[in-house]
């Protein structure tokens, strides 16, 4: 008997309540919690990626209301309007932008989670190399050529794409809208990304010779052009398919064109509700790099920023609507990224320059919708080049996707990312979040040549970034000694972010050096 | 056939997947370096150099190259050209300019300070640039400006003013074949590129970093593991490049020395620990961070040969390629103090340029394609006034958009995917959306008489009397091996050749089924049957030829 099945009829004898690995469980059938348990029901899971191109003011788009004045004092003229933002339900120190009431509501309802602060050790600030960086889930000084998403794939698809479509998976593996595949597809030998605009449209391309010898650059491009038609061939019918037997349900879709990310949404979710086996989906929207007019002059509500926050709050509350509505919103994980956040301050041009950490929107009826990590701390007095720290990895994110949603089992999971990242409570019951942590204790704060760390936690790692978010120092404190040492003498005065970490979790607390 | 140079006896390592795009294979072969080529000049060898260096080429264009030494026929397409037009007045259906009466140039004529009519103004830019590369003469020129736009980016859309938008693409057609860093300097002062990264903002205490960044990062350092400027240093050039803004009196570039950041600006190790001093001479300022910047000469100069060996070879360097090609190149543009000329003429005459294994391995951009396509089925937008060229090029445009390059508005200040992203690079411009596109633009260019069509203008080809202009027609091999040795850079072999063939017959086994199907349109071309019989024929011939992937390599 599945797991599955043996928790159903347990729940249908009446027992009512019991242990599962030390996890109260209740009322179990339609509790997200068994379905995340019962790892059957992980090979019908899908993602839905959505990149904010450019780079996301962070600050302007969940607003930490304990910082407000600081952000205030670092966006004169600029900052959003207080009153204007729109609460969070249970937050007291967190609001949205007045643009995205959609996902306040989405949050009201408990299908959204932002995950603060999420970056990555030493911030590079270049566009290409920070989306390389987001992409294949690579170090900030590696250069990877596979992406996270493709070597996820790899682990389900070995073989690919040699004889696909099979019969087990007649369908393109992963879905980019518009028509660049995203680097992130790619795979050991080859792209998982197969691109669609329109899902009506089918064109049979010559694909009926195969026998180039690749040992040249022409054979291999020859034969990479082949083998595209082939796929386009096979995959345009699946999804031809699909798009007929599935028509979009919401009407909460703007007008065709007015939106970009939400005509792309449209067709997702046509492709999930058709029956696609598609595991990855990833749609595109760009505009964020807000060096200028980021407001409008005069009004800081409006302006370039706004509009696109609209868009995407409006996208995907459209299109969990229609997930819903078709009855498969349960299995679908919509979630966003962008290479980086932006300055703290704002520049003499009403925008802001490129930036470190950010928040990530995640949204699903399949998780509980929270805040997870601290607020952003921002300096006092923030000078034009200051950043907000990073505290969560983003491939802690990848991980707990890949974990949650896809059912990889953690060594494999570190090898698709290259090391192990602290999880995070992407669902309830799952891991708890730095438990210790909170308990740790720093002093003196500000301080001169050294601080202290209380804590039991026998090897805790400590790293030190500086307000651009480059890390000055990192080193473990190792032993049984519940008051820890860390020299602080080498660096220079200002504020930083003090990192801690163990093998549970993190976080950043501030830290002034006189 | 002898190969130059001579093929090894086998593949060193056969590729264990072949659609891997992490090490696409160059083995097999003898990696040639700079050294000149000594190998036989021939059609096969000229039409190499014509795909890489025009838009698409026609017979005379080989015929041409072939007459004479290979040094000639470089030193000629190394030779600026003068535009043959200015964009002109093609929107008047749509608003009327009052500064510019339709069909005229609105160049020469006064700014506009209405957006619409400067949007249109920008549409026209579009049209006349793609004309440019239709009409280019025997000249790398336009293959130059792309080289410089796919990274020197500026989007047009994002820049007001339609003359600035003019102004920049104008620069880099004069510059095309001259010096880099004339071109940087240029670039940095345009007003285009002001107003498209802010510059015209940057100002004392809270200066915007848009452009130093791409400065440092795009237009000339390049993020290679050589190139360690720091964070600092990217706000230190920002403030060097302080005050600079546009005079909306005059509409010319102005330096307001109030706005300007007069203290020092200091510079990293990578820099030599540099400090610039501050005054109120921002002209000066601006010379010595250039000077500076390209005091790391070998950085810049391989950041570029890299560039152009991607553009005009092919995207895999390797240590040998970087050694034998790319480093003694580079030395050549540092030798030349920055001037892009020598650099092409050691390129285009070296060895390496013409190893076998680097023809046909380049994926044709979208321009390279269309403007391709319409070199090869003749058509020329002939006999059209200006107004109505610059409509059609206009829906050229359109298609180019269709196939993600619309021209002077590449996607991101990074440019077209295809010219920065590894490891696929141009392999970008191929997947499931674009391929059919390709080919069903190329169907549809085929059918007469609406082709593309849009208010009343159109794009096609006559496919009837395209035929009539090769030589022995009547003779299905002879049509087909002028395709074959036309538009593709390898043979397609006999199984292609004979499904080729049997269009032509129209399924018959035959030779004198075409022969005479063909002759019976030629001798009577009022007969409709016949005509209808040679079209139809042809139609499914051509729709064949140009959606062959072979057709998409260069």
């Amino acid at each position: 008997m599945k797991r599955r099945d043996f928790l159903k009829t347990a729940g249908a004898t009446g027992v009512g309540s019991f242990m599962l690995q030390g996890v109260p469980v209740q009322g179990m059938e339609s509790s997200k919690l068994l379905r995340l348990l019962s790892s059957e029901d992980c090979e019908d899971n899908v993602l839905v990626l959505i990149q904010l191109t450019g780079g996301n003011d962070g600050l302007h788009t969940l607003v930490p209301l304990d910082m407000y004045d600081r952000l205030q004092a670092a966006r004169p003229g600029f900052a959003l309007p207080e009153n204007d933002l729109l609460p969070l339900m249970g937050q007291d120190t967190l609001a949205l932008h007045k643009k995205m009431s959609h996902l306040q509501n989405l949050y009201s309802e408990g299908k959204v989670t932002f995950i603060q602060n999420v970056g990555y050790p030493n911030q590079n600030f270049s566009h290409f190399r920070s989306t390389d960086i987001w992409l294949t889930a690579s170090d900030e000084d590696v250069i990877l050529e596979t992406g996270w998403l493709g070597r996820s794939m790899d682990h389900f698809h070995p073989d690919f794409p040699n004889n696909y479509p099979t019969e087990e998976f007649p369908d393109p593996i992963g879905v980019q809208t518009g028509v660049f595949v995203s680097p992130g597809f790619l795979g050991q030998s080859a792209s998982y990304g197969y691109a669609i605009d329109d899902p009506d449209f089918f064109y049979q391309l010559i694909a009926d010779t195969d026998d180039t010898p690749t040992d040249t650059p022409y054979g291999h491009e020859l034969s990479f052009i082949r083998q595209t038609a082939r796929q386009s061939n096979q995959y345009s019918e699946v999804i031809r398919n699909a798009a007929t037997s599935q028509e979009n349900l919401s009407r909460l879709y703007p007008p065709e064109k007015e939106n970009e990310l939400a005509d792309q949404m449209k067709i997702i979710a046509r492709m999930i509700g058709g029956g696609l086996k598609t595991r990855i989906y990833m749609a595109t929207i760009g505009g964020f790099d807000t060096h200028a007019k980021q407001i409008e002059d005069g009004d800081p509500n409006e302006g370039l920023h706004a509009e696109l926050l609209h868009k995407v709050s409006e996208a995907m509350n459209a299109f969990q609507d229609d997930i819903q509505r078709m009855g498969i919103s349960d299995k679908v994980l919509t979630m966003t990224f962008s290479e980086f956040g932006r300055r703290v301050a704002s520049n003499g041009s009403r925008g802001t320059d490129h930036g470190a950490a950010a928040p990530m929107i995640l949204m699903s009826s399949g998780i509980d919708g929270q805040v997870i990590g601290n607020n952003p701390v921002l300096p006092e007095n923030a000078a034009w080049d200051d950043n907000i720290e990073m505290e969560i990895d983003f491939r802690s994110v990848y991980a707990t996707v890949l974990r949650d949603w896809f059912c990889i089992p953690e060594d494999k999971i570190r090898e698709i990312l290259f090391g192990d990242f602290d999880l995070i409570p992407l669902t309830t019951g799952v891991r708890s979040y730095s438990p210790k942590l909170s308990q740790v204790t720093m002093f003196p704060n500000p301080a001169k040549d050294e601080v202290f760390f209380e804590t039991d936690i026998k090897a805790l790692k400590v790293e030190v970034f500086d307000v651009r978010g480059l890390r000055v120092s990192k080193t473990t404190l190792n032993g049984e000694n519940p008051l820890k040492k860390l020299d602080i003498q080498q660096l220079k005065t200002g504020s930083y972010t003090v990192r801690l970490s163990y093998a549970k979790g993190s976080r950043a607390l501030p830290l002034v050096k006189l | 056939m002898e190969h130059y140079p001579p093929i090894l006896e086998t593949p060193e390592e056969v590729p264990a997947n072949k659609y891997a795009n992490k090490t696409p294979p160059h083995y097999g072969y003898k990696v040639s370096g700079v050294e000149p080529y000594t190998g036989s000049w021939d059609a096969e060898t000229a039409k190499h150099l014509l795909r890489r260096c025009l838009f698409g080429f026609r017979q005379s264009d080989v015929d041409y190259a072939t007459g004479q030494i290979l040094q000639d026929t470089v030193d000629a397409l190394l030779t600026n050209h003068t535009p043959s037009a200015l964009p002109v007045n093609d929107y008047s259906a749509r608003v009327s300019d009052p500064d510019c009466p339709a069909g005229e140039e609105w160049v020469t004529k006064a700014f506009s300070e209405n957006p619409q009519i400067n949007t249109e103004r920008r549409k026209t830019i579009q049209s006349w640039w793609i004309g440019e590369m239709l009409d280019q003469p025997f000249s790398i020129q336009e293959k130059m400006v792309l080289f410089w736009h796919s990274f020197l980016v500026t989007e047009l859309r994002a820049i007001p003013y339609a003359h600035f938008a003019y102004d920049v693409i104008a620069m880099l057609k004069n510059n095309s074949l001259g010096n880099f860093k004339t071109i940087i300097r240029e670039l940095t002062l345009t007003p285009g590129m002001l107003l498209y990264l802010n510059g015209y903002l940057n100002q004392k205490g809270r200066p915007d970093e848009n452009y130093a960044r791409e400065l440092f990062e795009l237009f000339t350092l390049g993020k290679g593991e050589d190139s360690q400027y720091t964070e600092d240093d990217v706000r230190e050039a920002a403030r060097v490049l302080t005050g600079w803004t546009i005079d909306t009196d005059t509409y010319e570039t102005t330096f307001i020395p109030n706005r300007h950041d007069t203290e020092d600006k200091t510079f990293s190790a990578f820099f030599n620990n540099t400090t610039i001093k501050g005054s109120s001479d921002g002209a000066t300022e601006l010379d010595d961070l250039l000077d500076m910047i390209f005091e790391n000469d070998v950085v810049v100069s391989k950041y570029i040969i890299e560039k152009l060996y991607r553009f005009f070879v092919y995207y895999v360097i390797d240590e040998e390629i970087e050694e034998k090609v790319i480093e003694p190149l580079a030395e050549t543009f540092r030798d030349n103090n920055w001037e892009i000329l020598p650099v092409l003429q050691e390129l285009f005459t070296s060895a390496h340029f013409y190893d076998p294994y680097t023809k046909g391995a380049i994926i044709k951009n979208p321009m390279d394609f269309l403007v391709g396509l319409y070199k090869n089925t003749d058509i020329t937008f002939g006999g059209l006034s200006a107004e109505e060229r610059s409509k059609s090029l206009h829906l050229t445009n359109l298609l180019a958009f269709v196939l993600q390059m619309e021209i002077g508005n590449p996607p991101t200040v990074s440019g077209w995917l295809a010219y920065y992203q590894a490891p696929q690079y141009h392999e970008h411009w191929i997947n499931s959306v674009s391929l059919p596109k390709r080919n069903q633009i190329a169907n549809i260019i085929a059918i007469a008489p609406n082709g593309f069509s849009q208010q009343g203008v159109s794009v096609y080809t006559n496919i009837l009397d395209l035929t009539e202009t090769i030589p022995n027609n009547s003779d299905p091999n002879a049509v087909i091996s002028y395709w074959v040795d036309m538009v593709f850079t390898h043979d397609i072999g006999e199984d292609e050749r004979a499904t080729l063939k049997g269009l032509l017959l129209y399924g018959q086994a035959e030779d004198y089924y075409w022969t005479i199907a063909w002759e019976n349109y030629l001798n009577d071309k009022s007969n409709e049957e016949y005509r209808n019989t040679a079209y139809y024929i042809l139609l499914s011939f051509y729709t064949r030829l140009f959606n062959l992937p072979e057709y998409q390599l260069s």
